[in-house]
This record gives C-alpha cells, sequence and structure tokens, in this order.
C-alpha cells in the first residue's frame, strides 16, 4: 500500500518532468514562430504593387503615386508583434495607396489613348477629305475635257461653215444663205448656165455635201422687160436649170425646190440697166437648218 | 446639396473638437493630448475633392467609407483616443483619395467609350458614303 502511494507522487514527478520538457519544448517552438513576421494582408499588398512596378505601361505614368504606395507598403511590412490592429491600419493605407497609383495610371493611360484615337480621327477624316477632294477634281476634270472637246468641236464646225459660206460668197439673210447667181452666169435671155455660173455652182455642191441637212429654194427673177408671162417662164426655166445641174452633181432632188417669180421680186430699179442687170438673177436660198430638239444624243449641240 | 450639408456639419463638429483640444493645451491639462487636426483637415479635404470628382456616382461605397471613418476619428478625439482619432483620420483620407482616383478613372473611361462609338459610326458613314460613290 505504502509504494502504491508514493506511486503518483514518483508518476506526478517524472509529469511534471515531461510536462516541463514539453513545455520547453513548446516554448521553443513558440519562440521560432515568434520571430518578427508582417502582418497579415502585407504580402498581399506587396504583391499588387510589384505588379503595378512591372507593368511598363501603367508604371511609367504614376512614378509619384507609386513612390508614395511603396514607403506605406515599407510601413506596412514592418512587423508590428503583436499589435494586430496597428499592423491592419497600415495594411488598410498601404492597399489605398496601391489602388491609388493604380487608378490614376489607368485614367492617363485611358487619356493617353483618348489623344491617339482623336488624331486617328482626325487623320481618318483628312483622308476621307482628301479623297472626295480628289474624286471632285477628277469628275471636274473630266467634265472639263469633254466640255472642251464639245466646245472645240462646235468652234470648228462654225468656222469651217463661215469658211464655207465665204467661199459661196453667200449672204445670211433671215431666209438662210443666199447666193445670188448674176444675169452675167446665163446667156442673155437663155436659161442654160455658163461656165462661170458652173464654177460658182460647184461650189454650191461641196457645201451641200458638207451640209447635207440643208436643203435650197431656187427662184428666178427677171426684170421687168418683156411680158410677164414670158418673165415667168424665163425665171422659172433658169430656176430648173440650175437645179438640173445640182441633180446632175449628184444633190438629191428632195432637197430642191425650184421655182420662177418672173418680175415680181425686183431688187432694184428697173428704170436703169444697171438695175434691170441687177434684177435679172437666181438667188439659190440655202435654208436655215431645222431647229435641232435637244436629246441625249445631241451633246454639245448649239444653236 | 447634402455634401455640402455634412460638410458644413462635418466641420463645425470638427473646430469644436480642435477648440477642445487648444483649450487643454492652453489649460496645461497633462492627460489631453493634441487631436490630430492636421489629420482630420487631410480628411475632411479628400472626401470634398472626392465628392467633386464624381465619387457620390462613381465610387459611393469608398466615399461612404471614408465619411464613416471621419466619423470615428471625431468621437475618438471626443473619447480622447488621439491615437485612434489619428488613424481612423489617415483612414478616411486614403479611402476618400481612392474614391476620387476610381471616380476619375471611370470618367475617363466612359468618354473614350463614348468617343470609340462615335468613331465607329464615322467609320460606318464613311463607308457608306463611299459605296454610294
Amino acid at each position: 500500500m505504502n509504494t502504491i502511494r508514493s506511486y503518483p507522487l514518483i508518476i506526478r514527478a517524472k509529469t511534471v518532468k515531461v510536462l516541463v520538457v514539453a513545455a520547453a519544448a513548446a516554448f521553443i517552438i513558440a519562440g521560432c514562430a515568434t520571430v518578427p513576421q508582417s502582418p497579415a494582408g502585407a504580402a498581399e499588398v506587396r504583391n499588387k504593387l510589384e505588379a503595378l512596378k512591372s507593368d511598363a505601361v501603367l508604371a511609367k505614368r504614376v512614378p509619384v503615386e507609386i513612390r508614395e504606395a511603396e514607403a506605406a507598403v515599407l510601413v506596412a511590412e514592418a512587423p508590428v508583434g503583436k499589435d494586430v490592429p496597428l499592423g491592419e491600419h497600415r495594411v488598410y493605407m498601404a492597399t489605398h495607396l496601391v489602388d491609388v497609383a493604380i487608378a490614376t495610371a489607368e485614367t492617363r493611360e485611358a487619356e493617353d489613348r483618348r489623344e491617339m484615337l482623336g488624331e486617328k480621327r482626325n487623320q481618318m477624316r483628312l483622308d476621307a477629305r482628301t479623297r472626295e477632294a480628289d474624286r471632285a477634281r477628277r469628275d471636274a476634270a473630266t467634265a472639263r475635257d469633254a466640255s472642251d472637246s464639245a466646245q472645240a468641236e462646235a468652234a470648228d464646225k462654225a468656222r469651217e461653215l463661215q469658211r464655207q459660206i465665204d467661199v459661196l460668197q453667200a449672204e445670211a439673210t433671215e431666209r438662210g444663205l443666199v447666193l445670188t447667181l448674176g444675169d452675167v452666169l446665163f446667156s442673155s435671155g437663155q436659161s442654160y448656165l455658163v461656165s462661170g455660173g458652173e464654177k460658182t455652182l460647184d461650189k454650191l455642191v461641196a457645201f451641200l455635201n458638207q451640209y447635207p441637212e440643208r436643203e435650197v429654194s431656187i427662184e428666178g427673177h427677171t426684170d421687168d422687160v418683156g411680158s410677164f408671162e414670158m418673165n415667168q417662164a424665163l425665171s422659172q426655166r433658169r430656176a430648173e436649170s440650175v437645179k438640173d445641174y445640182l441633180l446632175q452633181q449628184g444633190i438629191q432632188a428632195v432637197r430642191l425646190d425650184a421655182r420662177g417669180l418672173g418680175e415680181t421680186q425686183p431688187i432694184a430699179q428697173n428704170s436703169s440697166d444697171a438695175g434691170r442687170q441687177q434684177n435679172r438673177r437666181v438667188e439659190v436660198v440655202i435654208k436655215n437648218p431645222p431647229p435641232v430638239v435637244p436629246t441625249a444624243s445631241t451633246p454639245g449641240d448649239t444653236q | 446639396m447634402p455634401g455640402s450639408n455634412q460638410s458644413i456639419q462635418t466641420n463645425a463638429r470638427r473646430l469644436a473638437v480642435s477648440l477642445a483640444g487648444v483649450v487643454c493645451l492652453a489649460t496645461a491639462c497633462a492627460t489631453a493630448p493634441m487631436a490630430p487636426t492636421e489629420s482630420l483637415n487631410d480628411a475632411q479635404r479628400a472626401i470634398e475633392y472626392a465628392e467633386k470628382a464624381g465619387a457620390s456616382r462613381h465610387a459611393p461605397a469608398d466615399l461612404d467609407g471614408a465619411r464613416q471613418r471621419l466619423e470615428r476619428a471625431e468621437n475618438a478625439v471626443k473619447a480622447e483616443n488621439m491615437e485612434m482619432a489619428r488613424r481612423f483620420a489617415d483612414e478616411s483620407a486614403v479611402t476618400a483619395k481612392r474614391a476620387a482616383a476610381r471616380a476619375e478613372l471611370a470618367k475617363a473611361a466612359e468618354i473614350n467609350e463614348e468617343l470609340n462609338r462615335s468613331a465607329e459610326a464615322l467609320v460606318e458613314e464613311m463607308q457608306r458614303t463611299g459605296e454610294q460613290q
């Protein structure tokens, strides 16, 4: 019984020893655990800051803000022992300053991008306007060329016509061009043309061939010597003589109209020789061309 | 504006708190340390700046957090816990700064978004007129 009573004592002592050893071990372990370490959350905010610093695009925009954040993160990383609230406070400060740096960097980047975008839009507008201007220039040049060539053509035509008229020695009247074949071109009292007359008519033939749309009215006139009916017949024969000649030269009959007007339309006084000679004539009237009805196929035609 | 009412009230409160500190100093009460007026001022200014930057629209949680912390700072001054007051005031200031920075970012993003939309419309328009030619 005595041994039983003393046994707990021995055990107690051993237990105490074990406990002491265990406690010592625990203290040692606990001692390792109490080596100064950063407060909770400090590592996270450090990582966040390092990520920002390694982002070249963002980091270069906020050097001041990064310095401020770095200072706060260093403070937050410092060990605080058991003062958990202090550690939390420091981590709070550091986290917010890092976030300020990130947001500021991103804002500045957005503004820079906006500037680039604005420039791009200006460039696009400039390109569009340049293209439009080029297009307008090309269109204008094309139109100018077309108008120029049409104008030049019309001018050439007009000049040619005038030349022909000059060659014809015809007179422009409201009836048309009037080519007067004088008395000398007909043998006296006769109706056939002398060679001089034919030469004049050849010019007329050339003109009529060049301007095929023109129609001709051949009018014979006489002085008042002789009877009215005789003069009428003579003037008619002379007109037809001219018509025959033109027909022989290939002018279409449909274009030719011959009539005698006798002594009814004198152009000079019949009282004098000169006057009578003037009245003895054949007038070849090259009628004015019919008015052109504007259609799509007649660009550049001018009256 | 609710913001300005709050600022007026806060200013009045802070003035009272600072006066209390000054009075204490004047009467050389050893048990009443200085209120962290600089931190409190910074916090107040930072909150006002954030409000102007549009934080109530773009960063309301941070703005609200900043105001709450400033209130706690003032309460801490009244309780004469100046260390806590300083910490709350500093936290208020930095929260307000984040609110402002995030509000600016949100606004910048909005503008870019709008510009992108109009740029796309411009491209579309030019393609259309290009086709018509």
